[in-house]
């Protein structure tokens, strides 16, 4: 008989609310196909997905796409200057409608020509005026929730979805603190990674910097360390340091802009990281997307006050594409093979009541995300092993 | 904020022209419009069209409208000859108005060509009951071709109406250049009616002031885009301050691709809205069937494929 994946397995231990007393989500979690489909409707159709900067959007009429796992979807900015956002498919028959971003006055399918308002009204659909029952008004675009906050912008497949503003309150002041041109900036450049890897061990990664002084030398030369510290919350957790290690570090030289802190960085559930470098202003996001159980897509995106960077943040973006994001690209991917290995199934979190830099307090709050959303029952005593070891 | 409204009464007016009068239902009131005013009716096929209130604006139990059954309607007409029956509900916008007849004028001429009756129907009501002077002119085909004979034919109309037949003989129809030759001052004139006749009007009346005839014009139901009067006009690429000259029947996306300037294209009829681009400067003579009458009159954008200019240069924002 096989138990339901979602359950614990013989030898699984449990997954606890306390952190401490807690073991980490199973391995297979991290490759296994039904769970990896469990995961799109249980919690990416459900929650909030980043899909770009204001700057992006700028003037009506501009439209960008997205792509929620395998949902096609299209925000534009309308005549009003709000944002709308639509399932990025023709009513007539299932043409996608519109690709990239750009600025068009309509959004006309390649296919046949229907034309619909930003708006998402159906306008023109040739040779049907004269069809009996035929209601312009029954094929208009339909619509998916966006929200815009801080500048950032998010789409939410679920039409009940609590407000991005109410889940994630208090992520705006710190986002501020740290860069309070947030929303001035713009797009200046994406940065694409592809691992084999599972997305939530990228996120795993990014959630404690236990891993730091071992692994992003010059990281820990830049960012002060021992104020660093990991705060978690409803559905984001913050991971800043409140000073600079050094202007003059390997990872990028200081020379103007704010030294008042070290660095900000904060996961937003579900697959979502932001940060924020000293210096000249800079917000950057980090997006995990999952392409299947042992792959991911990343695109880190860059918003800057230019299009152009200067030299500063030339050097920032050079350091974290060339450097930073390599080293921890290669440790997940080592992690993705470790977790098929016959001699490992599960791990614990490192935990300290100081919840100092060195805790992994935060990797257990989105693991605890992921198994509440996905429904797993993972609590409990500990199985018995099949080969007769006692239970604890 | 749309009215729902109830078809209480329809009438063969001729062997193509049918009217219908629409009502209030439960006791509503109609919202009240001067004689010239139009309604945007959603015919409940999803399209939107407008047309005249023929009725004396007085009347206020109803609106009176009329319909030209073409041959080859888009969906329009064909969609009314084929599904509006009495009692049917319809949603209709609440009346608007541009071509309004202005009071206290000396004389006034009414010219209306085939289905154009309607709005001078509704204006001949008012001056009628004014006691102005007033002469209108009915061009058809045929008297059987004319709407509302009978009520033309009635005392207080019989005096003033002059109906022309011309049996599609052009040198037997109206003859707007002796009829316009010579302005005498107060004079006030209202056309409505097909593009030839427009054209014949401006044309004869070009001389007389600013204001004095006023032109509503009926897209035909069918009129395909050619068949309107095409002039040539200009346009200027707003980044470069380049000017192009689009020649009658050419159109300006073929000038720009031609130019080396390219702009989204797709079906060009102007129903896929893909060349829709940003009008600057200049007044563009719409001929899309993708934008609104409002969008239409803000001018904010135009369709490259069919729409030409009206005024001056068209500033495109590209």
């Amino acid at each position: 008989m096989t138990i339901p994946i979602l359950r614990l397995h013989e030898g699984d231990a449990p997954f606890r609310s306390d952190p401490a007393e807690s073991f980490t989500i199973p391995a297979r979690f991290y490759h296994d196909a039904g769970i990896h489909e469990a995961e799109k409707t249980a919690i990416f159709y459900r929650n909030w997905w980043f899909c770009g900067h204001r700057s992006q959007l700028p003037q009506p009429g501009n439209y960008i796409t997205t792509k929620v796992m395998d949902q096609n979807i299209v925000v534009v900015r309308t005549r009003d200057g709000s944002l709308k956002a639509y399932y990025n498919v023709c009513q007539h028959r299932g043409h996608e409608l519109v690709q990239g971003s750009g600025k068009t006055v309509m959004l006309t399918c390649p296919y046949h020509a229907w034309a619909y308002d930003l708006d998402g009204q159906l306008r023109s659909a040739r040779n049907t005026e004269r069809m009996a029952g035929f209601k312009a008004c029954e094929f208009a675009l339909k619509p998916v929730r966006v929200e815009e906050y801080c500048g950032l912008v998010f789409v939410n497949l679920d039409p009940d979805a609590v407000p991005f503003a109410d889940q994630a309150e208090g992520l705006g002041d710190e986002l501020r603190h740290y860069c309070p041109e947030i929303e001035q900036m713009v797009f200046a450049q994406r940065d694409t990674y592809d691992v084999e890897a599972n997305w939530k061990l990228l996120i795993d990664n990014f959630l404690e910097c236990y891993h730091c002084d071992p692994a992003h030398k010059d990281f820990v030369d830049l960012v002060d360390m021992k104020s660093y510290r990991s705060i978690v919350h409803k559905i984001y957790s913050s991971h800043c340091s409140s000073k600079v290690g050094s202007t003059t570090s390997n990872a990028f030289h200081i020379e103007s802009g704010r030294d008042d802190f070290g660095y900000g960085g904060w996961f937003v559930w579900p697959n979502l990281t932001i940060w924020i470098y000293p210096g000249e202003p800079n917000v950057s996001t980090l997006q995990m997307i999952p392409v299947g159980p042992d792959r991911t897509i990343e695109y880190q995106d860059w918003f800057i006050p230019t299009p152009t960077p200067s030299k500063q943040l030339s050097e920032a973006m050079a350091y974290q594409k060339d450097v930073l994001q390599p080293e921890d690209i290669a440790l997940c991917e080592s992690v993705h093979r470790g977790l098929k290995s016959n001699g490992y199934n599960q791990g614990r979190f490192v935990i300290d009541e100081d919840e100092s830099e060195l805790s992994e307090h935060a990797v257990h709050h989105f693991q605890r995300l992921v198994v509440e959303a996905l429904g797993a029952e993972l609590d409990g005593p500990r199985l018995k092993l099949s080969a007769g070891l006692p239970a604890e | 904020m749309a009215l729902s409204l109830m078809i209480s009464r329809v009438a063969e007016e001729t062997d193509r022209i049918r009217s219908f009068q629409l009502s209030p239902v439960n006791g509503a009131e109609l919202p009240p419009f001067q004689a010239g005013a139009h309604i945007s009716v959603h015919l409940g096929n999803g399209l939107v069209r407008q047309y005249s209130l023929a009725n004396d604006p007085m009347v206020r139990d109803h609106y009176l409208v009329a319909v030209l059954r073409e041959p080859q309607s888009r969906g329009g007409s064909a969609w009314i000859f084929d599904n509006w029956k009495p009692g049917d509900r319809i949603e209709v916008e609440p009346p608007a108005n541009h071509f309004p007849l202005a009071m206290g004028a000396r004389h006034y001429l009414l010219i209306a060509g085939g289905i154009g009756i309607t709005p001078l129907l509704s204006m001949a009501h008012v001056l009628r009951r004014e006691q102005a002077d007033f002469n209108l002119f009915y061009c058809t085909r045929t008297s059987e071709a004319a709407a509302f004979r009978n009520l033309l034919s009635d005392e207080g109309f019989r005096d003033r109406v002059r109906w022309v037949h011309d049996g599609g003989d052009r040198r037997r129809s109206l003859d707007l250049a002796s009829l316009l030759a010579r302005y005498s001052p107060g004079t006030q004139v209202y056309v409505c009616g097909p593009a030839s006749l427009i054209k014949g009007a401006r044309e004869a009346g070009a001389h007389w002031p600013e204001g004095s005839i006023r032109f509503e014009y009926f897209e035909a139901d069918h009129e395909s885009l050619g068949d309107q009067n095409d002039t040539a006009f200009t346009i200027r690429i707003a980044s470069t301050g380049q000017e192009l000259e689009v020649p009658a029947g050419r159109s300006a996306l073929a000038v720009l691709r031609e130019n080396g300037i390219t702009v989204p294209k797709l079906c060009e009829e102007g129903v896929c809205g893909s060349c829709l681009t940003g009008v600057l400067e200049g007044i563009p003579d719409h001929r899309d069937r993708v934008q609104t009458e409002a969008e239409h009159r803000s001018n904010q954008y135009m369709a490259l494929c069919c729409s030409r200019g009206k005024s001056g240069c068209l500033v495109l924002d590209l």
